[in-house]
């Protein structure tokens, strides 16, 4: 059986977010939804940011959960949508758990 | 694999024994596919087609799987066997933990065998796997049967686990059983020697004739 992988980025996204939670990010949800938007145009961070005229440090911040979803540059959103799958909803569910429910995330 | 594929690989891995968590989904995109055959190499091997069924789980397992290769990268070497071969007694005990065996062991056996090892992190699950088939295949249950004759179980384990890392292509089996069993790669090349050695006698007699070319027991 042969499928397109990653399936569904949801589940992938939700564990890096929870690792990277562990390792105190302050917007982790956010800071995985970056890497899984990285990770579909298999770019190192200076090549991504080269690509999507991002400057690095706006890379290296987002990745290391610095920025918050609201924050994040549109470009992320567009490449997540060209993804196989990704449940943005129950993200944002998760990420309003992750902070605390502390302010509810845009519509993405 | 093709070496267009082996550089892809051998990137990915570079990545993610930097820590990248984007190459961490980019991998299973681009061997997502190689990690679900293994998976599901290993499920069916414990009999659990209930779970080969569900899609869900299988690709629950596939991440969980990406994770392990993720965080055994760094010592991965290019040299050496693919990742999910490399990582594969890892890969074994985490779905073992997952999902158990259908017959068998329990999860809870297997938590103890783990603990109860001579060596920490040998657990014998791809042996285990081959006694588990031997209750349906008869070949395999004939090779368990001479491999018994030509050897002390537990040199005859390390042999049969050096025969299924060769048999996966692992370029270099010796020193992936090693590093599994706590044992010296001199010491596994010498037992693997040994047993061979003991095997051609045994699988010499007429009840052997069946199974005298298993690449299991040949290779």
């Amino acid at each position: 059986m042969t499928a397109e992988w990653p399936a569904d980025l949801t589940h992938v996204c939700s564990r890096l977010a929870g690792r990277l939670a562990d390792q105190g990010a302050t917007h982790p949800v956010a800071a995985a939804l970056v890497l899984c938007a990285r990770g579909q145009t298999t770019l190192d961070q200076q090549d991504f940011a080269d690509r999507f005229e991002l400057s690095l440090a706006t890379v290296v911040a987002a990745e290391a959960g610095a920025v918050a979803w609201k924050d994040l540059p549109d470009i992320i959103g567009e490449l997540l949508q060209r993804a196989p799958a990704i449940d943005l909803l129950a993200l944002a569910d998760l990420d309003l758990g992750m902070r605390g429910g502390a302010q509810p995330p845009p519509a993405a | 694999m093709e070496p267009e594929k082996r550089a892809l690989l051998e990137q990915h891995m570079e990545a993610m024994a930097r820590g990248d968590g984007a190459f961490l989904v980019s991998f299973l995109k681009h061997f997502g596919n190689e990690i679900e055959r293994v998976v599901g190499g290993i499920v069916g091997g414990m009999g659990r087609r209930d779970i080969l069924s569900d899609r869900d789980e299988i690709e629950g397992l596939v991440v969980d799987v990406a994770f392990i290769i993720f965080d055994t990268a760094a010592n991965w070497s290019a040299d050496g066997a693919l990742p999910w071969v490399y990582a594969r007694r890892a890969i074994e005990a985490h779905i073992s933990t997952a999902v158990g065996h259908a017959r068998g062991g329990s999860v809870e056996d297997l938590e103890s065998e783990v603990s109860d090892a001579p060596n920490p992190g040998v657990v014998d699950l791809g042996v285990e796997y081959l006694v588990l088939l031997s209750h349906s295949d008869p070949r395999i249950r004939l090779a368990l049967d001479a491999l018994a004759e030509a050897a002390p179980e537990r040199c005859g384990t390390v042999f049969l686990e050096y025969q299924l890392q060769r048999l996966a292509r692992d370029p270099s089996p010796s020193h992936t059983v090693a590093m599994l069993s706590g044992l010296s790669r001199a010491n596994v090349r010498q037992i693997k020697c040994r047993v061979r050695r003991n095997l051609q006698p045994v699988l010499a007699q007429a009840r052997y004739a069946a199974i005298a070319e298993l690449p299991l027991l040949v290779a």
